[in-house]
């Protein structure tokens, strides 16, 4: 095992580290209490990055050991497997904080933030304030109201020598901030500094976390399969007069399908018709109850 | 079997689904997956406890 960078984080401050496939990225805490935001992008094609969203259906909203970060559809594919996790509070319902949220809350003209750190950050590679995208918040200890969905944000509970460290399963390149919020509970309303560090993954480490390279399902395109390659580089947008409509699976085609149900099979989809909540004729409550049982016993849970 | 038939319409992605179920012995048509497919939804419901009121 090589430790290939070690790097201090002072408040305030971000960095973008590129971390190879096999490699295992560490954020670690130094005195505890901070909150760090994590965006990752495909090393090779930036236009990949790090997806909250399909992240958080299948991990939910507190990724922890064992779980992955997903890129954005269409790519769609694991980015790293997070292996380990000692404090286990990490968030993915927050976005990234900005200058406009400490301007309008709280009056400030300039004020450390998530979005222009990463921003300044990632520079050094070329990439510009509109590609930081929302981030994976490690150690934002947040909760979310079952009735009314509001999020809030409580006491960061993380100590000094808490780190969280992910396995790359391609080359990424990696930007860390320390999360700029000291006029909310993020951090415990003081700003520290946390380690980042990269290091070669262990021979078993690899065995067990590390995923093959090649593609499992066809639906995660590449970009062969777009039928425009090239990165738009004018801002303003115009309509290709030549563009003709090419929807997978259209048109959409219906059939009629006659079932025969037993009297007393008929008698239990009455029943249903009447309790309500499944449809208003007969085909639809057989179809609304048949493709609920196939979803209970067929689909794949997880990909 | 002298029963009620009950029409229900499909589009042909869920025709695939179908298609899929019987190759897998879910039954011997789309007719016959739709039934078996309904008929274990009702034994489902009726697995489930009753709600505590
Ligand atoms: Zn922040």
């Amino acid at each position: 095992m090589t430790i290939r960078l070690d790097h201090v984080l002072e408040p305030g401050s971000g960095k973008a580290v590129e971390v190879r496939r096999g490699e295992v990225v560490r954020v670690e805490q130094l005195e505890g209490g901070q909150c760090a935001d994590f965006n990752a992008f495909n090393l090779h094609d930036y236009r990949e990055f790090f997806h909250c969203g399909r992240t958080r259906v299948l991990h939910g909203m507190f990724p922890t050991a064992g779980d992955m970060l997903w890129s954005a559809p269409p790519r769609e594919r694991p980015m790293f497997t997070i292996i380990a996790d000692t404090a286990g509070i990490n968030d993915l319902s927050f976005p990234r904080c900005t200058g406009v949220l400490f301007e309008y809350a709280w009056g400030y003209e300039t004020h450390t933030n998530c979005q222009d750190i990463l921003a300044e950050a990632e520079r050094e590679y070329g990439l510009t304030p509109d590609d930081v995208h929302d981030s994976f918040n490690l150690w934002m200890n947040t909760k979310i109201d079952a009735d009314t969905g509001r999020l809030s944000v409580e006491r960061n509970t993380s100590q000094a020598g808490d780190y969280v460290e992910l396995v790359a399963h391609f080359d990424c390149l990696v930007v860390v901030s320390v999360c700029g919020a000291d006029v909310f509970n993020t951090s415990n309303f003081s700003l520290k500094p946390l380690r980042l560090a990269v290091r070669t993954a262990t021979a078993d480490e690899r065995v067990e976390w590390l995923l093959p390279e090649a593609r499992r399902f066809a639906n995660q395109r590449v970009v062969e399969d777009f039928k425009i390659k090239e990165i738009r580089t004018e801002r303003e947008l115009s309509r290709d007069p030549t563009y003709v409509a090419d929807f997978p699976g259209f048109p959409i085609r219906t059939t009629s399908v006659e079932v025969e149900l037993t009297d007393d099979e008929y008698r239990q989809l009455e029943a249903l018709r009447s309790h309500g909540g499944f449809g208003a004729t007969d085909g639809e409550v057989l179809r609304h109850a048949f493709f609920t049982w196939c979803l209970d016993h067929w689909m794949q849970p997880h990909p | 079997m002298s029963g009620q038939l009950v029409a229900v319409e499909i589009n042909q992605q869920q025709a695939e689904l179908l298609d899929r179920l019987v190759a897998q012995g879910v039954g011997a048509s789309r007719a016959e997956v739709l039934r078996n497919g309904f008929a274990g939804f009702c034994a489902d419901q009726m697995a489930l406890p009753e709600p505590a009121e």
